[in-house]
């Protein structure tokens, strides 16, 4: 009977399953009225940062990889370490939204649930092996953030951001399924990785097995809101609550791009197929550059500080992507650089989400740019915190972020082909700062007689202290991070 | 503990301490940030009196790999190039620190910001100069122009926030440029010899073909061009000196460019220096000329002096062309005396309403000896330094023909007569002699000075030292002329390997390859 249960719920998914236990118990939790809405929270947090050491735990004993559940899942180096980070980003999201007053009271009881939950779906994502497991838990996953952005306060613009994530994750869901039917239908029947691989990288996959391929990676690009299918993206990040925002930019971003990279290794980027710069690669290359372009130009025009955030967030994807074209084109460093940007991003958005959410609550509403005047007088350790966060989310060095986007840019500049691309990077680059330094103009050079309140939820101010310390740790010591970054790629 | 290392960590740990003091501290705040800047003063000094002279190799080196996989390293060390450029900096920071530092209406609202970004560019300055990585040292350089940004926004005039922006406009896009040729030196360095390396030893073997090397000088000039900054390049420098305050402009005067022409383009694209480097003179000159004139008519005298900055850039340049020794060490001296002397005037001036509350501003004849003998110094006169420097300099660029000659050298395809170089080069200096000292004597009514009581103390060492350059030189160049007779012979010994080979295939170095791959073998 044990061994039964062992084989079915393997140890080396502990972390999937702390996290989905304690979805059950909290969103059962929920229903009892006696238990404030803050406990729940702060054992939601808990849970997932115990999933957190649980999962690191396993990654340290780690040897191969384990199919499960007749090809449904699989288990290995990727998708534990995708889980810690995932698990992490939630409990920091968790931590923020205790006392959060961004979230509406009714959904209050529900949410750290609710974000369980989701976060447990996205896991699964990550440990796909198998075209329908991946369809069901991107798509319950989907519906859980739907869910989570729309239990902001201010109901407008909640409703606004819920409704316009359904639209995408309906058109997602309708891309992804057409086109796994598409590869379904032209790789003679055949769903789980292990024979698709096999198939794909002995004859190369099929005209109709492409442009299937084609679908599922639109609809994954879709749903991480990578350019030109970012039009609803800033507004979903700006109408949702801050603590929804930052899942959507941190935990869920990064398990859907590891989930994205697992499915393109099924033989869509490899070298045979795509030996120059061309196919799905080329097409990948454009989403790269558009997506850089895009998100720098469109932070340059942003008042808001969320939606700026938003754009910077979609440079980051752009880059990302762009390390996978280096990837395609056999680049050894492309690994590093995948890994580390998608770390980088997820740390340093998550920072910079964390000392928005503290504005917001000092603020009453989400600040724009010139709301931030005299922020560095009155509320310095903010301030720096908010200064960092932008500035590794640029790239700036002695920031985790240069070391994604640098890793990045040198796989880049190693392949010929790929300098235009390297070239459009580092104007993205350049262009990116400019709204970071536009933020610290105006909580540096501007007087304001405007006081700010010291309002200090806990865990906002514990998460906004150790995330900027190793924002500023990771980016001095960068060795052992990128090195630890290449597990995520699978 | 290794000094270098002493003098980067000194000013940025003081930076966070002074971070951490609370504003109704403020002499505390002052007081942290002298002990920190005189700290890392000190351990430049240590590196100075242990420095030896006669050794050309890189000296008090350190490295550890940073990122093994990409080939950087945090490697830093000392050569005879760099040491001037690095006891420059952290004398000019500390004294800048100690004569405008203090807590007054001077840097006002924002001082303690304005003490950390201070510290934070002598740290960054300490970097750039000691880096022997070319990623670490765009590192340093990057947070160089994000602290001048700061320290520029801090406080100055009315329309301070505007330069602010231009300063960050222009170093960021520098260094975007800048990026993007070391990475593609890193990507050469692995197509060579199958791994990235950034070492600066190792990334001056790389060497390419001659197309490739002229397209990526002219990107390199660009991104320099923007950054030392040379005419038409350069409008972003007047502005900004008009709108700083003296604390920011004293240190603006010795950016890192230069530096990184001498250190890192010239030798990684020696031919295309060879031979273009006549021309880049000539039109630097030009620029000058332009320049020269149109601080002439300036009615501000931080903007005529921020022109003469410009101009003396530009004669360190027009030596350096000439690519022989006695060339490249007047260049390099040019650079040192004119932080000095332009650093050391900008400390005397003050200028804009915010900054003049506690001071009292001067009629014409109050403005001091100080000032002009700062003018002096900058205007190239004799005994102060600057005329040494550019007499040295322009005797190199008379000289290039017959020591090219001598050595074997081919002559540039693109050549300028040396003697003209030497003209536009001397009526530059008098133009810009003659705007400085115009606007001093009085006549013009430009100037104002403070009294600046026992502050004007360390500006008066200051004085001295440029006096002692001026009337002893040698003592500079004792501690320079080692590291650039290797520096030069080496250039001249890879222009005359690929001129003895000119059948090989587009001008690539025939052994290229073997010497980078032997280097890489080498290394652990």
């Amino acid at each position: 009977m044990n061994q039964a249960i062992a084989s079915a719920l393997p140890s080396s998914m502990n972390h999937v399953w702390i996290m989905v236990c304690s979805a059950l118990i909290l969103v059962l939790g929920g229903s009892v009225t006696s238990i404030p809405a803050a406990w729940l929270t702060t054992l939601g947090a808990l849970a997932a940062a115990a999933a957190a050491v649980s999962g690191m735990q396993t990654l340290g004993s780690f040897a191969d990889a384990q199919v499960l559940w007749s090809s449904a899942v699989v288990v290995d180096a990727t998708a534990i370490a995708t889980g810690v980070i995932c698990a992490l980003a939630t409990a920091a999201v968790l931590a923020v939204s205790v006392k959060s007053q961004t979230i509406s009271q009714s959904a209050e009881r529900h949410w750290p649930g609710l974000v369980l939950l989701t976060s447990s779906s996205l896991m699964f994502a990550v440990h796909a092996n198998h075209l329908g497991t991946l369809l069901v838990a991107t798509e319950v996953a989907a519906l859980g953030q739907v869910a989570l952005l729309g239990v902001g306060r201010a109901q407008a613009r909640g409703s606004e951001a819920a409704s316009k994530a359904v639209v995408v994750s309906a058109v997602a869901f309708g891309l992804s399924a057409f086109g796994m039917a598409l590869i379904f239908g032209g790789s003679s029947g055949l769903m789980d990785y292990g024979s698709l691989a096999k198939s794909f990288f002995a004859h190369g996959p099929s005209a109709v097995a492409m442009v299937g391929a084609m679908f599922v990676i639109a609809a994954f690009l879709f749903r991480l809101g990578a350019a030109p299918f970012h039009m609803a993206n800033a507004d979903l990040i700006d109408g949702a609550p801050l603590p929804s925002s930052m899942f959507s930019v941190s935990a869920f971003r990064i398990c859907f791009a590891v989930a994205t990279l697992r499915f393109l290794k099924l033989g869509f980027l490899s070298p045979s197929v795509s030996a120059d710069v061309t196919g799905i690669a080329q097409i990948l290359g454009w989403v790269a550059a558009l997506s850089m372009l895009v998100g720098a130009v469109g932070a340059v025009r942003q008042e808001s500080l969320k939606r700026t955030l938003a754009y910077l967030a979609l440079s980051q994807i752009g880059f990302s992507v762009l390390a996978i074209v280096a990837l395609s084109q056999g680049s050894h460093l492309a690994v590093t650089a995948l890994g580390a940007s998608l770390l980088g991003q997820v740390l340093a958005l998550s920072v910079a989400f964390a000392a928005l959410s503290q504005l917001s609550a000092a603020h009453e509403g989400f600040p724009f740019v010139d709301d931030l005047a005299g922020l560095a007088q009155s509320r310095p350790l903010l301030a720096v915190s908010l200064a960092v966060s932008l500035l590794s989310v640029s790239g700036m060095p002695f920031t985790v972020g240069f070391g994604g986007y640098f890793t990045v840019l040198l796989s880049v500049f190693s392949t010929p082909l790929m300098l235009p691309l390297g070239c459009v990077g580092l104007l993205a680059f350049l262009i990116g700062l400019y709204p970071t330094l536009r933020v610290i103009v105006a909580m540096y050079f501007r007087e304001s007689a405007r006081t700010w309140p010291d309002h200090n939820p806990p865990g906002a101010a514990a998460i906004l202290c150790t995330g900027t310390l190793t924002l500023l740790l990771f980016g001095i010591v960068t060795a052992p991070w990128l090195a630890w970054s290449r597990h995520l790629v699978p | 503990m290794n000094p270098l290392l002493v003098a980067l960590v000194a000013p940025i740990l003081g930076a966070v301490v002074v971070s951490f003091v609370p504003n109704l501290f403020a002499r505390l705040q002052y007081l942290a940030s002298l002990f920190a800047s005189a700290v890392g003063l000190a351990a430049v000094l240590f590196v100075t009196a242990n420095f030896s002279s006669t050794d050309a190799s890189v000296q008090f080196a350190i490295k550890r790999s940073f990122t093994a996989e990409a080939g950087v390293a945090f490697s830093l060390g000392v050569d005879g190039i760099s040491l001037g450029f690095l006891l420059i900096s952290a004398l000019l920071c500390f004294v800048s620190l100690l004569v405008r530092g203090r807590f007054s209406s001077t840097v006002g609202f924002h001082f303690q910001q304005t003490c950390s970004a201070m510290l934070l560019v002598q740290a960054a300055l300490v970097g750039v100069f000691c880096a022997r990585d070319l990623i670490v040292l765009w590192c340093f350089w990057a947070l160089l122009v994000l602290s001048s940004f700061l320290l520029v926004g801090l406080s100055g005039g009315s329309r301070r926030l505007l330069a602010s922006s231009k300063v960050a406009l222009s170093g960021f896009a520098s260094l975007a440029i800048l990026l993007g040729l070391f990475l593609y030196l890193g990507g050469q360095a692995h197509a060579i010899g199958g791994r990235f390396e950034f070492d600066l030893d190792v990334i001056t073997r790389v060497l390419m073909p001659l197309s490739s090397q002229y397209v990526a000088m002219g990107v390199a000039l660009v991104a320099l061009g923007l950054a030392l900054p040379l005419v038409p390049l350069s409008g972003w420098w007047s502005d900004t000196h008009a709108q700083s305050s003296a604390l920011a402009c004293s240190v603006m005067f010795l950016g890192p460019a230069l530096y990184v022409f001498i250190k890192i383009v010239v030798p990684c694209f020696p031919l295309a220096a060879f031979n273009l480097m006549p021309w880049v003179a000539g039109i630097c000159l030009v620029g000058s000329a332009i320049a020269a004139t149109a601080s002439y008519f300036e009615e501000d005298i931080r903007r005529r002096v921020a022109w003469v900055g410009c101009v003396q850039v530009s004669i360190a340049v027009v030596g350096l062309s000439s690519l022989n020794a006695q060339g490249v060490m007047g260049a390099l001296l040019i650079s040192g005396v004119s932080a000095l002397s332009l650093g050391g005037l900008m400390l005397c001036l003050n200028h804009h309403p915010s900054e003049s509350s506690s001071t009292t501003p001067l009629d014409a004849e109050f403005v001091t000896f100080l000032p002009k003998a700062f003018a002096f110094s900058s205007a190239l006169l004799p005994g102060l330094g600057g005329f040494a420097a550019a007499f040295t300099a322009m005797a190199g660029v008379a000289a290039a023909d017959r020591t090219n000659a001598q050595a074997g050298m081919p002559r540039p395809s693109l050549e300028i007569e040396p003697l003209w170089l030497v003209i536009g080069s001397v009526f530059c200096a008098i133009a810009v002699g003659a705007a400085l000292v115009s606007a001093l004597s009085g006549s013009a009514g430009l100037a104002r000075t403070e009294r600046l009581g026992l502050r004007a103390v360390p500006l008066w060492a200051l004085l001295v030292l440029l006096l002692i350059l001026g009337v002893r030189p040698q003592l500079w160049y004792a501690h320079v002329e080692a590291c650039t007779n290797r520096y030069v012979v080496e250039m001249q010994k890879k222009v005359q390997h690929a001129n003895a080979s000119p059948q090989a295939p587009p001008h690539l170095f025939p052994n290229a390859r073997s010497m980078l791959v032997s280097t890489l073998q080498a290394k652990p």
